[in-house]
């Protein structure tokens, strides 16, 4: 089989992949000038379901990705509770386990509605920069049952405190349009936070900020936003068995190397684990990475298949179609360098799209930080002013 | 039959969780206790049954009965006994004990009084012995046992002793009465027997000493020709000497030098003889003068080979065995026989708990009745005698109960009648996880020296296979001293002889009694417990009777009967300590347990303890193991295999049984994890948030392991565990991650990764003076409300004086209980002046208890309670730790590492699915350590979280590596369980697939937090003015020898005098130029001038010398010199 181009692909072998490292000079790579970046860069959106977003980021140096991967996980702010005031607690969980728990309790909060709260102490909350919701649950026997629910207390039992002397609270209640939007609470409601036994009771104060990632996991936007390469499989031409062999004309020899073949094919789709087996219920048909194709013709009473190559990007890369030597002459796994599919999981406090769009944002503002910084700096040794910047790029 | 054969193979593993069904793993502890109390003690109490005074000819007191009290453990309140539970005895400091009773008939005047439930004093229990409240009265049910603060889980085993949980170790010792052949420290071959019974222990031992042989004891003053001691046992000729020994050319021809000896001490008679010995015995320290031969005749009689019964005169049985012991030194000497092995398990015996007491108790009791006759010797030497002498009035319970809670709680054994001196014989139960606890219940110390550089003892001996763990020992230097028990492993406790004797006779067995030495020598010898019971002709059938009839429950089912071809004896032994096992019998050439038996028992519809009865399954000691041909498994049965394992991974312990695939690991990772599965944190038991110890780790989120082990079933550390399932990357990362050096996921830590609590305690107590003062509580000082930043530290005290539960306490000493003692104490008790009521209001101090610590804490809990005539208060302190740089982990193969980076989660690199690792294991681990099984540990617990369901990685058996690879592919993954990751921080996809998946994860309980300590200024010692030592006193980091060895030979002069000087103790002291002594301030008192004194620096430490020195008379004089 021809090599794919080493600029192109990753070569996924064996024992390791090769070629990948980003070369220069390919569409893609940061060095090729930058409006050409910017005409070859798409964005393709996959699907979405509820929290999840796919799409599939085209043509753009792994720097741009990763960057964007990175700030979702650890810079795009969101609110989590902060601090917790424990006014009661005689449940046998200690208060700073409870206060680590509720503190990751995703909460359905707009962040671009607040303020950072300063971390050096010289500012104390107030309603731009905090939010409180109180937790009180007072566990009682009722006709033989724990109440509320059996004893357990669940992340709904957060509730906002709202307090009418805020003249903010509006924001918080309608969006822009003045649409009333839900009460802000806790995503799901139905996280469980702690049982508690007959006559324990909970009362607790807590404090709500806006943070990024970086400092606390429980800001994070997302569960995991991450990306993969795209897969290219190429298959060897006898392997897709197109060729039309006439079955009557064959020698002995070539009977064998036909049979061979049929097999090596068969060999194939049954060993890949994301393939429509044709013995097997495993894989859907749509997932399916290979599919194996009954021919018309016969040979000997077998009878004889072709590979048509299904769905490649639903391929994971266990490697198991090129652990046979034999069948790695055949098949080539091969990562499209450039090409990311990314998978946005939100933890639901903001969409998915939000997420991304926020991310870009930050990202942009990141750029011109460091380009202000150069110019800054160009200016100061009296040099040249910058260029014009396009902002406009993504 | 085949199939059956198979499916049996197959499901056999579940006898053994139905065996612990009805034992618990630390069955013996138990078995050992309850024997104590319910035989051992009354055999002590019969041994010294009545007491007499030779004072009072007619007095005697009588002991009738002795037992338990019918209350259970108690609590004494005087005259009340309130119930108690262990938890109110761990929480208040009490002594878990109940009343040991007895009934006594004495005289009182004239007439026999008979006192029923007389209190001799109280025994501390056992945990869930049959006489511990859990067992009689919450009936060892969970929820009884959730009422009484107990853990379900918690083994027992213990003592609960001035609050404090005390275990017994078990002690392996060397045979008692059985004959052993070793070389001397001369070199001469020789028989060597200690010999025990209640009554005395000794020692002695037969020597075959230039070409005749001797008779060696303490009594003598130096050996004694055999023939001489033969014949002061009232063997009358040299001819019956040689049939007893052997008539065999090849026995009589060592004879011939002892004779001669004999006769050139003109030794012909009995008499002659008995003069002999006695003129060379060793004068006794104590008692009246006797006749040399008198004594000679008692020493004989009642010292040497003393666990031979000798009726009246009869030496008859003493001879047969003394014989017998020389018979024995011949064939050594021969080279018929080697020498006894001393490692050899067979030659063990382990004392138990109950033994310990047992040893314990008889010396309390012999004291006590000792107390009685003295106190009878006393009253009848008084002349007036107002009432009649009252021998109860003597009896002082607290002697005994104060001197088991003593041993207990000291460890010392000292009991100089058996001139017994050992300390460390119970230690602190270590509740630093479940596992260690466990741990401690199975191990095992020998009584071996530790500083002996002997390599024997130490090394693992083949004869404890399946007795004890091969992998459970400390490094260091008890290594292999200190042992651990195999999960099936038994120990034996005494039973009783005389059924088991009359059916032996009953078999065919005669007694040596009538029979001559010839007879005697050409049969088998039977020997029951080290005793010569008789010979017999057919051992073959008479071995096997036996063993039909134990294995049919009508002798005891831990009575072992051994066949030894080469001595020609067969020995039956019923006596406690042995080390033994179950065993599956093997019957022409199949498994007598068949897949319905399996079935049965596991389901509990029958016990396990019904195949014992069904002959299917039987135990057998470490001397009968050498007549069995022992299958491993099913496949290796043969047409001689007697036995088959019940399952392989019992020859493990407890602690061992922790490790997934150990058996694919090099063997001394698996004792590195055994000792480290001890200190990891985790859960410790179901009521450790109710527990007050000294200083506990829990985790805040254990979870069960990915891949387990039958035996983590087994023992339900799958209810208690200790570690957390990280997902790991092996591969290299920025650096930090050498030297085994781990790289922690930020991310993860925020989750609660390794997040653990560390809680404290801190005590006081409010004494009540003889003075009539007494310590109090007080709340807030009252300036705290003036200026609350001076007495800050005050901030958490409540009006009753204790920081309420919840406090935050700054670890710049806040205060948690605020008592305050009376300034003055003492003096007068009722002070003249004024009654004591009207007493002058009291001067107070503060006695407060202040947290002391580097990090915030907060007071977790405050118990107050009563004990004694003291109040009790002790305070709970509690920390929750995130894992920082520095902090020890380690998997379950003895792969420890510290943390050396905790990296930000967007740095770490991803797999395809978006996962990225929770720790980071650097490869170089595996080569050199060879832990393949923390590879399959890895692979079985991807394979296991992709199917959702457990890994399994027993010993010798476990997920086949086949099936885990069919697991991975079919979801995609690959087989070897290589991930292709994305660099976090480039982005770009990683040239390498990196090793990926789940291992279980231990948090070990060094933290950099308890342990970081520097220091700029600080205190000093008293005495020599130079910085403190340790962490504790904030001490100074020491530059030692070696240290300043290295600055001399390099020259570092200005740095030397820095550390040793001015850093330390330097001093500036008057020196007197011309006499050279140290002087006073201007003046030297010994020149009486002040004209020569110049100042000179030098470390108070050498100041201090100097003026020692001259305090003995030596005059150290400096010679000075201008610089």
């Amino acid at each position: 089989m021809e090599r794919a181009d080493p600029d192109q692909f990753a070569q996924v072998s064996k024992y390791g992949i090769s070629n990948t490292a980003t070369t220069s000079g390919t569409a893609f790579s940061l060095s090729t000038p930058e409006n050409q970046v910017s005409e070859q860069l798409s964005v393709k959106i996959l699907s979405k379901h509820e929290n999840e977003l796919e799409f599939e980021l085209i043509n753009a140096d792994p720097s741009i990705a990763n960057a964007l991967r990175r700030i979702m996980i650890s810079e795009v702010p969101t609110v989590a509770i902060e601090k917790a005031v424990i006014k009661n607690n005689t449940s046998i969980m200690q208060d700073e386990v409870l206060a680590h728990r509720i503190g990751l309790v995703p909460l359905r909060l707009d962040p671009s509605q607040f303020e950072y709260f300063a971390t050096d102490g010289s500012e104390s909350g107030t309603e731009l920069n905090t939010i409180v919701f109180t937790l009180k649950v007072d566990c009682k026997m009722e006709n033989g049952v724990l109440t509320p629910d059996n004893g357990i207390v669940y992340s709904r039992d957060l509730v906002w405190h709202r307090d009418e002397s805020h003249q903010y609270n509006d924001r918080l209640t309608h969006d822009e349009a003045g649409n009333e939007l839900p009460l802000p609470g806790p995503v799901h409601g139905d996280i469980p936070i702690m049982k508690l036994c007959q006559g324990q009771s909970l009362d607790l104060e807590l404090h709500c900020v806006k943070g990024v990632g970086r400092d606390h996991a429980k800001f994070s936007p997302v569960g995991t936003a991450v990306y993969r390469l795209q897969n290219d499989i190429r298959l060897s031409k006898e392997m897709l068995g197109e060729e039309k062999i006439n079955v009557k004309k064959l020698s002995g020899a070539e009977k064998v190397q036909v049979k061979t073949m049929n097999k090596l094919r068969h060999d194939l789709v049954t060993r890949c684990p994301l393939s429509l087996n044709p013995g097997t219920s495993t894989g859907s048909d749509t997932s399916s990475v290979f599919k194996l194709i009954e021919t018309k013709s016969m040979l000997d009473g077998d009878k004889l298949y072709k590979v048509k190559l299904n769905n490649p990007s639903s391929c994971t890369m266990c490697r198991e179609c090129i652990q046979d030597d034999e069948l790695a002459t055949h098949v080539q796994l091969l990562k499209v360098k450039g090409d990311y599919l990314f998978k946005v999981e939100s933890i639901g406090s903001m969409e998915p799209e939000d997420i991304v769009r926020k991310a870009l944002a930050v990202l942009k503002d990141k750029c011109a930080k460091v380009r202000q910084t150069i110019e800054d700096n160009t200016e100061k040794k009296g040099g040249a002013a910058g260029e014009e910047v396009d902002d406009e790029e993504m | 039959m085949m199939t059956t054969a198979e499916e049996v193979v197959a499901e056999k593993w579940k006898l053994v969780p139905a065996f612990f069904n009805t034992a618990s793993l630390i069955q013996h502890h138990l078995d050992s206790f309850d024997y104590f109390v319910h035989t051992g003690m009354v055999n002590i109490m019969k041994a010294n049954q009545v007491v007499r005074c030779k004072a009072i000819p007619n007095w005697y007191l009588r002991f009738d009965n002795i037992y338990l009290s019918n209350t259970g453990p108690t609590e004494s309140q005087g005259m009340v006994e309130d119930p108690i539970t262990p938890m109110q005895c761990r929480l208040r400091d009490l002594t878990y004990s109940t009343a040991i009773q007895a009934d006594i008939s004495y005289m009182r005047g004239n007439s026999l009084v008979h006192s029923q439930g007389v209190q001799l004093g109280r025994l501390p229990i056992m945990l869930r012995s049959s006489s511990c409240r859990l067992r009689t009265q919450y009936k060892l049910d969970n929820d009884l046992l959730a009422q009484a603060g107990e853990c379900p889980h918690d083994a027992g085993g213990y003592f609960v002793c001035k609050g404090v949980e005390k275990v017994i170790l078990i002690q392996e010792q060397l045979s008692k009465n059985r004959i052993i052949i070793e070389t001397d420290a001369k070199g001469d071959i020789s028989a060597t027997v200690t010999s025990s019974t209640h009554e005395r222990k000794s020692r002695c031992s037969i020597v075959f000493r230039k070409n005749s042989f001797y008779l060696r004891h303490n009594s003598f003053s130096v050996d004694m020709p055999l023939v001489v001691a033969m014949k002061a046992m009232d063997v009358r000729t040299d001819q019956e000497i040689i049939q007893l020994i052997g008539s065999d050319q090849k026995y009589s021809e060592y004879l011939a030098g002892s004779l001669e000896e004999a006769s050139r001490l003109k030794v012909f008679s009995r008499k002659q003889a008995l003069d002999c010995i006695g003129q060379k015995m060793k004068q006794r320290m104590y008692g009246d003068p006797r006749k040399p031969h008198e004594e000679a005749y008692d020493v004989l009689h009642d010292v040497i080979l003393n666990h031979v019964p000798v009726d009246r005169d009869n030496f008859r049985p003493k001879v047969v065995y003394l014989c017998n012991m020389v018979r024995r030194v011949i064939m050594a000497v021969r080279g018929e026989t080697k020498m006894d092995d001393k490692d050899n398990y067979g030659n063990k015996r382990l004392e138990l708990s109950g033994d310990m007491l047992s040893i314990l108790f008889e010396d309390l009791f012999k004291k006590m009745c000792y107390d009685i006759q003295r106190g009878a010797e006393t009253m009848q030497s008084k002349s007036n005698k107002a009432a009649a002498f009252d021998a109860l009035k003597c009896i002082r319970p607290k002697n005994i109960t104060d001197g088991f809670v003593h041993a207990i709680s000291s460890g010392n054994w000292s009991l100089k009648r058996f001139r017994m001196e050992r300390s460390g014989v119970t230690q602190v139960l270590s509740r630093l996880s479940y596992i260690s606890a466990l741990g401690m219940m199975t191990r095992m110390q020998s009584q071996f020296e530790k500083t002996r550089k002997v390599s024997g003892p130490r090394s693992l001996h083949p004869s404890t296979f399946g007795m004890l763990c091969p992998a459970d020992t400390p490094e260091g230097e008890s290594c292999g001293l200190v042992k651990n028990l195999a999960l099936l492993c038994h120990i034996t406790t005494d039973t009783n002889t005389v059924p088991l004797k009359k059916l032996v006779y009953s078999h065919g067995v005669e007694d040596c009694e009538t029979l001559s030495g010839d007879e005697i020598n050409n049969n088998w010898l039977v020997f029951l417990n080290g005793e010569i019971l008789g010979v017999h002709r057919r051992p073959k059938a008479f071995v096997d009777a036996l063993r039909w009839y134990r294995r049919h429950g009508h002798i005891g089912q831990y009575v072992s009967v051994f066949v030894n071809e080469t001595l020609r004896s067969i020995t039956i032994a019923s006596d406690g300590g042995r080390v033994c096992r179950p065993l599956i019998i093997v019957e022409h050439g199949r498994s007598s347990i068949t897949p319905q038996d399996v079935e049965r028992v596991s389901s509990g519809d029958v016990p396990f303890s019904s195949l014992m009865r069904a002959g299917k399954i039987e135990y057998v000691d470490v001397n009968e193991e050498n007549n069995c041909m022992i299958a491993f498994n099913e496949a290796g049965i043969t047409d001689e295999t007697t036995h088959v394992e019940i399952d392989p991974m019992t020859v493990l312990g407890v602690c061992a049984g922790l490790i997934p695939y150990p058996h694919h690991n090099q063997s001394p990772r698996n004792t590195y994890q055994c000792a480290m599965g001890k200190q990891a944190i985790g859960a410790i038991a179901y009521n450790q948030y109710e527990r007050i110890d000294t200083l506990l780790y829990l985790l805040v989120y254990p979870q069960k392991p990915m891949v387990r082990t039958r035996t983590i079933e087994i023992m339900a550390f799958n209810e208690l565990p200790a570690g957390q399932n990280a997902t790991v990357a092996v591969m290299s990362y920025s650096g930090y991650d050498i030297e085994d050096a781990t790289v922690l996921n930020k991310g993860s830590l925020d989750r609660g990764y390794g997040r653990c609590l560390a809680v404290r305690k801190q005590v006081t107590t409010l004494r009540q003076y003889p003075d009539s003062s007494v310590d109090v509580l007080a709340g807030r000082p009252v300036e705290y409300a003036q200026l609350p930043e001076r007495f800050e530290k005050y901030s958490a005290i409540d009006a009753d004086g204790l920081a309420p539960a919840g406090s935050r306490l700054a670890p710049t000493g806040t205060v948690i209980i605020h008592k305050r003692s009376p300034e003055t104490i003492g003096g007068d008790i009722f002070p003249a002046s004024e009654a004591p009521a009207a007493a002058a209001p009291r001067e107070y101090r503060d006695a407060s208890v202040e947290y002391r610590g580097p990090v915030t804490s907060h007071v977790d809990k405050m118990l107050v309670t009563q004990r004694d005539d003291e109040v009790l208060i002790k305070a709970l302190v509690r920390d929750t730790r995130r894992p920082e740089l520095g902090d020890k982990f380690s998997s379950r193969h003895g792969q420890k590492g510290t943390t050396g980076l905790i990296a930000l989660s967007e740095d770490l690199p991803f797999n395809e699915q978006g996962i990225s690792p929770d720790v980071i294991m650097n490869p170089h681990g595996f080569p050199s350590r060879m832990t393949v099984g923390k590879m399959l540990e890895l692979v079985a617990g991807k394979a296991g979280v992709l199917h959702g369901k457990f890994g399994y990685g027993t010993v010798f058996g476990g997920t086949p590596y086949h099936q885990i690879v069919q697991d991975l592919v079919s979801r995609g993954f690959n087989y070897e369980g290589k991930d292709m990751l994305y660099s976090g921080i480039t982005g770009e996809l990683q040239p390498s697939y990196v090793f990926y998946g789940p291992v279980y994860y231990q948090k070990l309980k060094h933290m950099v937090q308890d342990k970081m300590h520097a220091r700029s200024r600080g205190p000093r010692a008293m005495l020599t003015r130079q910085p403190t030592e340790g962490r504790s006193r904030d001490g100074g980091l020491r530059l030692g020898e070696m240290e300043r060895d290295c600055l001399i030979a390099y020259g570092a002069t200005g740095l030397i005098t820095e550390r040793l000087l001015t850093a330390s103790d330097e001093y500036e002291c008057n020196v007197c130029s011309k006499c050279g002594l140290i002087a006073s301030e201007g003046w030297c008192q010994s020149c009486k001038s002040g004209r020569n004194i110049c100042i000179i620096r030098l470390p108070y430490a050498c100041k201090l010398m100097f003026q020692e020195l001259q305090s003995m008379n030596i005059v150290p004089r400096l010679h000075l010199a201008d610089q």
